[in-house]
């Protein structure tokens, strides 16, 4: 589309305006939640705005370390996202290796399920989510971290596939045959040729995994006891009946942001497209 | 000492036949050629030769042990993919030595291996970029280098040149053959571009539609093609064929197009009396076509093309063309020309069999 002269003007204003309303829109609970944290009173609102609180102090986040569970609670939430992370990343690579490259009896079959799976497996382990929790009871394997870990990386495992699946269809197979023919096994054409091609995909799968197993609130709160808390269940107990300790709150909230944005500034470097540029020709 | 042997090989893709009863021996050092159209099978049988495909029939010998289900890893066979398939993420250096790695070669020894294969191509100065650093000959030496520093018996190339432009393509083929001569590896290399087979195989596989349809060098080719398909195939311009049927007349034969009349030469007189009648395809390549006043054809002339040294004329006789090569005589178009055949030129092909009669 060309626009020329005032009409390009009131075109780009008008872009202008939008992107600062979407900017503010997004960037305003991130401001509130800061401001909240470091008010040296319990309230989320206040009657006027405020860009930097009155008496601003750190009071909340001295409570949230070294007051509150707050590090049992991390330690608890690293545990089973590393553990999801990495069994996501494992099985999934090996899963989106094959259905990519070998034939064998069932395959559609096979991705179709995956696919079907992709679309409601959150919604599910919600659903069934008491049956999920008397099975786990009658197996005695309730409140444990890595059993939490397995069901979110079951849960991931799915739509990750389809996603490593569709980007290792993109790579030509003269890779693989030529490392074949250099003398690679399948597993190290995996490793040498795959992996490090593929770093663009395996950081969003990596990503994502991390996100969802990071913030899962549910099944952790029904499946864990108070010693085995993630964070975000810690977080939820906070929340009073009567009342509810909004600094705390917020700056507890804010710590538990923080890994998010400190793994997608780490996944961020290798988000970088173009990598199997240059290989091949043709 | 390195040989291959292949046996009544047999490749189905479902209901497709891409290779048909394949049997061809390549001798020790040499350098032989798979060429044709695309889909004529040439890749496949290179593709079971490397062991990416797995034969549906038949046989494949390395210096006599038999190969035909050996992982490609164990094969001692190195491919050239036309693609060049380099690792995007190493540098050159790291592309060559991948097949050391996978040996777990000591680093000391792999560095001089690469040193000396990088020496050899010419590319030493170039051993730290990566593949999109380089030009598309250098990445061509880069994968000639990953398939050389392995040693391997034999070497196989799907189309090396084909993404390589047409001055470059001229230099890599001529530094190809000098490579293999040097190396003494024996060489299979399959192309569709003919003049890329003629002017470096030590002999040329042509193939058509899965089947192989004449092996031998590259001026027997040319000079005594078995059938229809090399006639056609090999040589630029490709050979006039002409439709037409054998008759006698007073004792001797003719090959009747229906406009004109050609007599058989004598040596291929004794093999016409049960042809008489029959369609047969007359062959006479371009340069046997000779102009002059009183030949027995009359043609039109259709189209001039220049090539520089000599100029290819396209004439109408009756319901043929006909491609001439001439270096004098310029006639105008549509002018009516004479022509004749040299005696020697003509070759004659059964239509049905589309063998050639001897």
């Amino acid at each position: 589309m060309k626009i020329a002269g005032p009409q390009r003007a009131v075109f780009s204003l008008v872009i202008t305006i939008l992107t600062v309303l979407v900017l503010i829109a997004v960037v305003f609970p991130v401001f509130w939640i800061i401001t909240t944290a470091i008010r040296p009173f319990p309230t989320i609102s206040v009657p006027k705005f405020e860009l930097i609180p009155k008496n601003a102090t750190l009071e909340g986040f001295r409570w949230v370390l070294f007051e509150s569970s707050f590090f049992l609670w991390l330690k608890n939430s690293l545990i089973v996202s590393a553990i999801t992370v990495t069994l996501t990343l494992f099985l999934t690579i090996l899963g989106a290796y094959s259905f990519s490259r070998f034939r064998f009896w069932g395959k559609e079959s096979f991705l179709y399920g995956y696919f079907i799976a992709s679309q409601f497996v959150g919604a599910f382990g919600i659903t069934a989510l008491i049956a999920l929790y008397a099975f786990l009871a009658r197996l005695g394997v309730i409140n444990s971290l890595i059993i939490l870990a397995l069901i979110y990386t079951s849960g991931g495992i799915p739509f990750n596939t389809w996603l490593l699946k569709t980007y290792f269809d993109t790579l030509p197979k003269d890779f693989d045959e030529a490392a074949l023919m250099d003398g690679a096994s399948f597993l190290k054409v995996i490793y040498y040729v795959f992996l490090p091609i593929a770093r663009p995909a395996l950081a969003v799968v990596a990503l994502f995994s991390f996100m969802g197993s990071w913030s899962e609130f549910i099944l952790a709160q029904t499946l864990l006891g108070p010693e085995n808390y993630t964070l975000p269940v810690g977080l939820w107990g906070l929340v009073g009946r009567w009342e509810t300790p909004w600094n705390h709150f917020a700056a507890m909230a804010i710590l538990f942001a923080l890994p998010i944005v400190v793994f997608f500034i780490i996944a961020q470097r290798y988000l970088v497209a173009g990598l199997a540029q240059g290989g091949i020709k043709g | 000492m390195a040989t291959i042997r292949l046996e009544n090989l047999y490749k189905k893709f479902g209901d497709v036949h891409a290779v048909k009863n394949v049997n061809l021996e390549i001798r020790d050092k040499e350098l032989l050629i798979l060429l044709g159209p695309s889909g004529c099978g040439k890749t496949t049988t290179l593709r079971m030769i490397a062991g990416l495909e797995v034969p549906s029939e038949g046989k494949i010998y390395l210096d006599g042990e038999d190969i035909t289900y050996t992982h490609p890893k164990d094969r001692k066979v190195s491919l050239v993919f036309q693609s060049y398939a380099l690792y995007p993420h190493m540098t050159a250096s790291q592309n060559i030595s991948f097949p050391l790695m996978m040996k777990r070669t000591p680093r000391r020894k792999m560095e001089e291996q690469v040193k000396k294969v990088a020496v050899l191509l010419k590319i030493d100065h170039l051993l730290r970029r990566r593949p999109k650093e380089l030009s598309g000959g250098e990445r061509q030496r880069v994968a000639l280098g990953r398939a050389i520093v392995k040693e391997p018996k034999i070497f196989l190339m799907d189309e090396p040149l084909s993404n390589v432009d047409a001055k470059l393509r001229v230099y890599l083929r001529a530094e190809i053959k000098k490579l293999q001569k040097e190396l003494g590896i024996t060489t299979i290399y399959v192309t569709h571009d003919q003049v890329e087979a003629m002017t470096i195989a030590d002999r040329i596989g042509v193939m058509d539609r899965g089947e192989l349809k004449q092996v031998s060098t590259p001026e027997d080719l040319y000079n005594n093609p078995q059938n229809l398909f090399v006639a056609s195939f090999i040589g630029s311009p490709p050979m006039n064929l002409i439709n037409g049927r054998v008759v006698e007349d007073s004792g001797r034969f003719f090959f009747d197009e229906g406009a004109f009349r050609v007599e058989i030469p004598p040596k291929l007189q004794k093999i016409c009396p049960p042809l008489i009648g029959e369609e047969v395809v007359l062959g006479i390549r371009a340069e046997d076509v000779v102009l002059n006043g009183d030949g027995e054809i009359n043609s039109a002339l259709v189209s001039v093309e220049p090539l520089g040294y000599e100029t290819l004329l396209i004439l109408k006789a009756g319901r043929s063309v006909i491609r001439a090569i001439t270096r004098g005589l310029m006639p105008l178009i549509e002018e009516e020309v004479q022509l004749s055949f040299k005696k020697e030129g003509i070759f004659l092909f059964d239509k049905k069999t589309e063998k050639r009669c001897v």
